[in-house]
């Protein structure tokens, strides 16, 4: 098997190379690398300074390493990355009091539009926003659109409140008046909502699981409806939301299930889950692989998949090369390079102006 | 109709079952009322659906609700309710038997009594008890006693407790039920169960709960622990579980599965009669199955990968 996946891997960077060489890139000399990573984590000094109080710099199970732009850009330099888009690597902001998350959002926005400010061709940034407080969040987003940043990252949950709960749309209604790009991102589990003795990073499981809980309550709530610019990149592939997705639509489909649960949810007329599945975004962080790559097409067209690698949270095993070769198993190297930045462009045109 | 299907995944509820768990005060799961059941019922939903056999296990919350005497009990009524279908019906059933875990002693004794005097199909377990999941050390005699019988064991999530999952205004049903599978799977990956446990024929409901979408990661994780030989280990592992088609019939799922494991693997179920409102007319039971899988493939699906499981049944049927 190794040596079949070795062989197809020559093959798509040769099949890149072409591709390169027709749009008029320069492949062999001075790189400009087009590929966009929508995401990738930024531990700003913000973050750095939370970890230091907390004594732990555990996010999600998982340690954050250092960060740094210079060690960012020689990752990047080393797997021909164009452009990261950045995020804090927890979006609820809960590591800290609520008191605390609006001048913690306030600082990671300016140091991350610092960050955007010195590479902007190289870095893109999501900004945060105290989401369990909406008018406080509503503040962020104006300063995260008059600094410049690229869109925001939501949280799956805060506080146990997720996306689709009534409290929170107001900033949804916000995001989509003004057409502001989302990565949907999971949050930890505050510990009185999780089984205990699973024994496994929340990272690895919980987080793909939150994203199917957000996606599905936002569906259900008809958030995607009725905010229908909103459109978000749902983190992780999207959790397990293209895998689930006949089981999390059933109530749409022509079964007798709404009757069936008819006291516990109200579909609101007119509501066709399955086009509102097609609308979302997925990136492929954790979920590269054919398996990941199939389920998510059967949902949405090969426009709406956009590299994503979760780099430093998740450690790449590989050292160098293009991030994700495995792509090039299930997508045609057109749709790979929809997938490896033609698409993040488009969604982005600020960093697409940036980096050009 | 020609009744071809065989479906794994199928529960059943004895008279005396149901009126123990109303006497805990128990009479809805996952916030529908208890379904009726009785073996004609369940004939009349084979007949609308052209099923030939169904494999009818316990659902959730088998007898963990009860005290261990009166668990251990229980249990041994239900195995030997099974064991009397079987012989009434022995072309129409097959059934798994109920263990009283998490008691480990005597749901040892209960495996040998089920499987071997009894003669009962295969064993359902629950993804987890109590919150431990399969993968507890504390399990391990129970899976040694199946792996030494090469047993079927049909494995069948329950909602967490709601103290142990968000409060989110829908039913756990939609993604809940799957994620404790899926809890299950990572966990016996982790303790290296499959590998240890290497004939057991493991079959996961609603196609894995969602593993097969998960499994990138999975295979990252072991890598990240273990390197190349754990996403190795890890891949094999997945390849060699059964995963049946309950309410996860669709290409988006199947598509997935299908890069996982091989088809022989994958199997027919309908989670009847838990899933019954999710068929309404008469005929096809998950006609998504067509988007699927090509004609022949999937009266495999329906009907061959199944009935290699139960080989008492399929020799049954030969001889019918």
């Amino acid at each position: 098997m190794t040596g079949l996946v070795t062989r197809r891997e020559l093959l798509v960077a040769g099949a890149a190379a072409a591709v390169a060489t027709r749009s008029g890139m320069a492949w062999a000399g001075a790189p400009v690398p087009r590929t966009v990573d929508v995401h990738a984590h930024a531990v700003l000094p913000a973050f750095e300074a939370v970890f230091a109080r907390r004594g732990s710099r555990l996010v999600g199970g998982v340690p954050a390493p250092a960060w740094s732009p210079e060690g960012a850009l020689a990752r990047m330099d080393a797997q021909g990355v164009g452009a990261q888009v950045l995020s804090v690597p927890e979006p609820s902001l809960t590591l800290v009091g609520r008191r605390e998350r609006a001048t913690l959002a306030r600082l990671c926005n300016e140091q991350l539009a610092a960050v955007v400010g010195a590479h902007p061709g190289r870095f893109g940034g999501w900004g945060v926003l105290p989401m369990h407080d909406p008018v406080a969040a509503l503040r962020e987003l104006a300063r995260v659109r008059r600094l410049g940043l690229d869109g925001v990252v939501l949280p799956t949950s805060v506080d146990g409140v997720y996306l689709g709960d009534p409290r929170l749309d107001p900033v949804l209604h916000a995001l989509d008046r003004v057409a502001m790009p989302v990565l949907v991102h999971a949050t930890p589990l505050p510990d009185h909502d999780r089984p205990e003795q699973v024994g496994l990073p929340d990272a690895l499981l919980e987080f793909p699981f939150e994203i199917v809980r957000a996606a599905t309550a936002m569906m259900y709530a008809s958030t995607l409806t009725r905010f229908r610019r909103l459109r978000p990149i749902l983190a992780d592939g999207g959790g397990a939301v293209p895998y689930l997705s006949h089981r999390t639509s059933l109530f749409g489909l022509e079964t007798g299930l709404s009757n069936f649960f008819q006291r516990r949810v109200s579909l609101p007329p007119g509501l066709d889950l399955a086009r509102v599945l097609s609308w979302l975004r997925f990136d492929t962080a954790g979920a590269s692989m054919p398996a990941q790559i199939r389920s998510m097409r059967e949902l949405v067209p090969v426009g709406q998949i956009l590299l994503g690698t979760d780099w430093p949270m998740t450690p790449s095993v590989a050292a160098g090369g293009p991030p994700q070769p495995e792509l090039a198993r299930s997508l045609s190297p057109e749709a790979q390079s929809l997938v490896r930045g033609e698409s993040a462009r488009a969604l982005l045109p600020g960093l697409a102006g940036r980096m050009a | 109709m020609r009744r071809h299907r065989i479906d794994l995944h199928a529960h059943f509820v004895p008279p005396f079952y149901r009126e123990a768990l109303r006497r805990r005060g128990i009479s809805r799961i996952a916030g529908a009322p208890f379904p009726s059941w009785t073996p004609a019922a369940a004939m009349r939903f084979m007949q609308r659906y052209g099923i030939q056999a169904q494999v009818v296990c316990i659902s959730e919350p088998g007898v963990s609700v009860f005290g261990d005497a009166e668990a251990a009990a229980l249990a041994r009524q239900v195995n030997t309710y099974a064991a009397e279908l079987l012989r009434d019906h022995p072309t129409r059933f097959g059934a798994l038997a109920l263990l009283p875990l998490p008691q480990v002693d005597a749901s040892v004794t209960e495996v040998a009594h089920a499987l071997d005097e009894l003669g009962l199909d295969g064993v359902v377990l629950q993804a987890s008890y109590d919150g431990r999941t399969l993968a507890d050390p504390a399990f391990a005699p129970v899976l040694a006693e199946l792996d030494r019988r090469g047993a079927y064991v049909f494995v069948h999530p329950g909602a967490p407790p709601p103290d142990d999952r968000p409060g989110l205004p829908l039913p756990a049903f939609l993604y809940e039920f799957t994620f404790d599978t899926t809890r299950a799977v990572a966990s016996l990956l982790s303790a290296g169960a499959f590998a240890r446990h290497p004939r057991i024929r493991w079959q996961f409901a609603h196609a894995g709960g969602v593993v097969p979408g998960l499994s990138e990661r999975l295979a990252a994780h072991a890598e990240r622990t273990g390197g190349p030989p754990a996403r190795e280990a890890t891949v094999r592992a997945l390849a060699g579980l059964y995963y049946d088609t309950a309410l996860s019939g669709a290409p988006t799922a199947m598509t997935a599965l299908r890069e996982v494991t091989s088809l022989d693997r994958i199997v027919f179920g309908t989670d009847w009669p838990f899933g019954q409102a999710l068929t309404l007319t008469a005929g096809d039971p998950q006609p998504e199955l067509s988007r699927s899988f090509a004609p022949a493939e999937r009266r495999a699906v329906e009907r061959e990968h199944g009935l290699a499981l139960v080989p008492r049944l399929a020799r049954a049927l030969e001889a019918a």
